[in-house]
């Protein structure tokens, strides 16, 4: 039988080890989680946020329930309804100017074309080149991110510097692409963006994001995916305005995940974390249960444990409400 | 901080952890399959080869238990396919992809795609090194203009229309262009449009196409798409094949037929410019064929079906249980000073990762344990030791058992993922 250990005992090494650590410094990982109690979830998740955001992580909630969670494309919109882009884009904008030397006003206000140019001393003409020539080299030539990505943020740095320049709306239709909200795709036929975000190009969207993210001077993102919906077989009589999965579609959603863990290998900067009921772990028979789709569980599972003590970084962890039972030794080099 | 280097140690053992290898631990622990990386290495130049003479190349069906480091071993394949100019894709057969759907896999290969020294989506990156002037590209343009090609004319229209419309002209054209040789469909009304906007719509007559024989085509377009851009040719690693046997008889037949295609083996369908290696389980041949006794039971249903097509898929099913049967080579079992080797690879490199020295000490625990289990092994009691340092781990190892057993469930679509090849044209 598997050991599970405190949620703080494991919310400690996760701050540790990835957040202060692993994933600052550009690395990516996967990790499921089962609070043995259903309760916990709440608990879990508040932590999560706090620790993510303490160490200056975006932090984003995809709940099954509410997002069609089999889709890669719903998980992103869900998760860029979450960002805060004109944010992101100021401070790209301040880090990518400041390290060429150059004045930077205070207020996200001044962040315009000819304030800079009035604050560095040049003609707006001037100011002009020397910001097409950053984001050119900072932002366009960035290929982690994928080319629409890249043309989305480009926009909205332009749109903060000059709007009259971009367009009428050009900056808004960026958001709503962003966000699953946009009805034409023409509306950004200017920005050389020509399709929906869609299942083909959502994982790489996610993986852009995570990159833009540090590059706009976050130190990354953590997403907590709560998938507890997969597990509920009955609909209620009465539509609830939830999302409830059919067999199929929980094995859509796993192989979602899946793709995840494999994808690792692309992604930066992200910590993902699959909060997962007991149900999660039922034996063969259940069908919606993580036994039910083999590619997922092969990948996952600790089928090699230690017989006493879990180990904290193991890509699937039982988590207990019990007060925390060890102090850990804190690992070697920057800690 | 770290630096990238222990960034790079920590993403291989994170992976090596999950038992899931990625390019990290690939480049950290390399392979000793050496007879097999050999056999690749041949296998791509005959690649080269066999395209000037317009023939198949014969690809690799390797096969090895649960956890004996196939995917670790297409992983290190995939970087020799690289490192030769070969743009290289890795397809894992899932509910996304099921092998008997053509168009899937094909889309599935092209997302998946890696071009040398060219990051982003792949035919687009393909696409934008074509050089026009070129005798490859010349070759390439009488090829998909000849009314032999095989090819619908939708191709040779598209093919004119992104050449024309070759870098900021028509931005729009050269996105919907690619998207359509990535396995998208195409609004021929659109293609109409703009062959007129360029004075060339009476040269171009779109023909009627079904989906089904688009996705057919592609095959054959892509590749040489790639080596018209200068690339050598196309790889595809399909992983995970085994999991045919969740699938009914019918898309089981299908499979079979698709693993002697994708291997080369077949006269119909067969495109040069494309190799493949292909990997599944060593337990396949008994818990599927001989247990479920699909050779009898395909041929016996599909012969007794009216249509010439059964017929044919009933030869090409055949034809791919046979290969599975008699021409899959087996990666070779670790030697003790193999395991002993990896031991040493693995230690240094979770000792670059965490500032952390584990013992130089190895102990053969037990010999029956696959790599996976023993790299398992020793990076769950390293991981012990450094968190809880004085505590001793006591390590056990269960069995992970596949299950190949029929699952109708792996072949229904859900309502929001609808068939492409439903697509009207």
């Amino acid at each position: 039988m598997a050991k599970s250990m405190p949620v703080d005992d494991w919310l400690v090494v996760l701050s540790q080890e990835y957040l202060g650590d692993f994933i600052k410094g550009g690395g990516a990982a996967v990790k499921f989680v089962v609070p043995l109690e259903w309760r916990e979830h709440k608990v879990v998740l508040s932590k999560l946020r706090q620790v993510a955001e303490d160490s200056g992580y975006l932090f984003a909630s995809v709940d099954a329930a509410t997002t069609k969670a089999h889709m890669i494309d719903k998980i992103f919109h869900t998760v860029a309804r979450q960002v805060n882009w004109e944010d992101l884009v100021c401070s790209f904008l301040c880090s990518t100017l400041s390290e060429s030397h150059y004045l930077v006003p205070a207020s996200r206000a001044d962040l315009g074309l000819s304030q800079l140019a009035l604050l560095n001393g040049l003609e707006v003409g001037e100011m002009r080149r020397v910001v097409n020539n950053r984001l050119r080299d900072r932002l366009y030539k960035d290929y982690h991110m994928t080319q629409e990505f890249r043309m989305a943020m480009l926009r909205l740095c332009q749109t903060q510097l000059d709007p009259q320049d971009v367009g009428i709306g050009t900056a808004e239709a960026v958001r709503e692409w962003l966000r699953g909200e946009l009805r034409l795709i023409s509306a950004l036929k200017s920005a050389s963006i020509f399709q929906k975000i869609g299942r083909h190009n959502g994982r790489h969207m996610l993986f852009s994001l995570s990159h833009w993210l540090h590059a706009a001077g976050k130190t990354g993102l953590v997403i907590t995916l709560d998938i507890s919906r997969f597990l509920e077989a009955r609909r209620p009589k009465e539509p609830n305005g939830t999302i409830y999965y059919s067999g199929p579609g929980v094995l859509d959603g796993y192989e979602v995940l899946r793709q995840f863990v494999d994808g690792t290998d692309e992604l930066q900067f992200c910590l993902m974390i699959v909060l997962a009921p007991p149900d999660f772990l039922a034996p063969e028979a259940d069908k919606r249960g993580l036994s039910a789709y083999q590619a997922l569980k092969l990948r996952i599972w600790d089928e090699v444990r230690d017989q006493q003590r879990p180990n904290p970084l193991s890509s699937l962890v039982r988590l207990s409400g019990q007060a925390t039972t060890v102090i850990l030794q804190s690992t070697g080099g920057s800690l | 901080m770290k630096s990238a280097v222990q960034v790079q140690s920590w993403r291989a053992i994170e992976a090596l952890r999950a038992g899931v290898p990625n390019r990290d631990a690939v480049q950290a622990l390399g392979t000793s399959q050496s007879r097999i990386e050999e056999r690749f290495r041949q296998q791509l130049a005959a690649a080269r080869e066999t395209f000037s003479q317009g023939l198949a190349t014969q690809g690799t069906l390797i096969t090895g238990g649960f956890g004996s480091g196939k995917s670790h071993l297409l992983e290190y394949l995939q970087h020799i396919a690289l490192e030769n100019n070969f743009v290289c894709s890795k397809v894992v057969v899932s509910k996304e992809t099921p092998l008997y759907d053509l168009a899937k896999v094909y889309k599935a290969a092209v997302q998946s795609a890696i071009v040398p020294d060219r990051a982003g989506a792949a035919l687009a990156a393909v696409a934008q090194k074509l050089d026009f002037r070129s005798t490859e590209y010349a070759e390439f343009y009488k090829w998909v203009n000849r009314t032999d090609s095989g090819l619908s004319t939708r191709f040779a229209a598209a093919v004119f229309v992104f050449e024309r419309g070759k870098g900021d002209r028509y931005p729009e054209f050269s996105h919907r262009i690619t998207q359509f040789w990535s396995g998208d469909p195409i609004m021929v009304g659109e293609l109409r449009t703009w062959l007129k906007e360029l004075g060339e719509a009476a040269t171009y007559k779109i023909d009627k196409v079904s989906a089904k024989e688009l996705a057919s085509q592609r095959w054959q377009f892509a590749p040489r798409l790639m080596i018209a851009a200068g690339y050598a040719g196309w790889v595809i690693l399909v992983d995970e094949v085994e999991l045919i046997g969740r699938y009914s008889l019918k898309q089981r037949a299908k499979s079979y037929a698709e693993v002697a295609r994708l291997l080369g083996k077949l006269e119909r369908g067969h495109a040069p410019g494309i190799t493949t290696v292909l990997s599944i389980t060593d337990d396949f041949e008994s818990a599927v064929l001989d247990q479920r006794n699909d050779e009898e039971k395909i041929s016996g249903r599909l012969l007794a079906g009216d249509t010439d097509e059964e017929r044919l898929l009933a030869s090409e099913a055949e034809r791919g249980m046979r290969i599975i049967r008699r021409d899959k080579i087996p990666l070779e079992d670790p030697t003790e000073a193999t395991v002993h080797a990896i031991y040493d690879k693995v230690r240094a490199v979770y000792a670059s990762a965490y500032d952390w020295n584990p013992s130089t000490d190895y102990r053969v625990i037990d010999r029956t344990l696959r790599i996976r289990q023993h790299i398992k092994r020793w990076i769950n009691e390293w991981d012990l030791k450094r968190l809880y340092p004085g505590y001793t781990p006591d390590i056990e190892v269960a069995e992970l058992k596949q299950d190949l057993s029929e699952m109708p469930e792996m072949e229904m679509t859900t309502e929001d993922s609808p068939n492409e090849n439903d697509t009207k044209l």
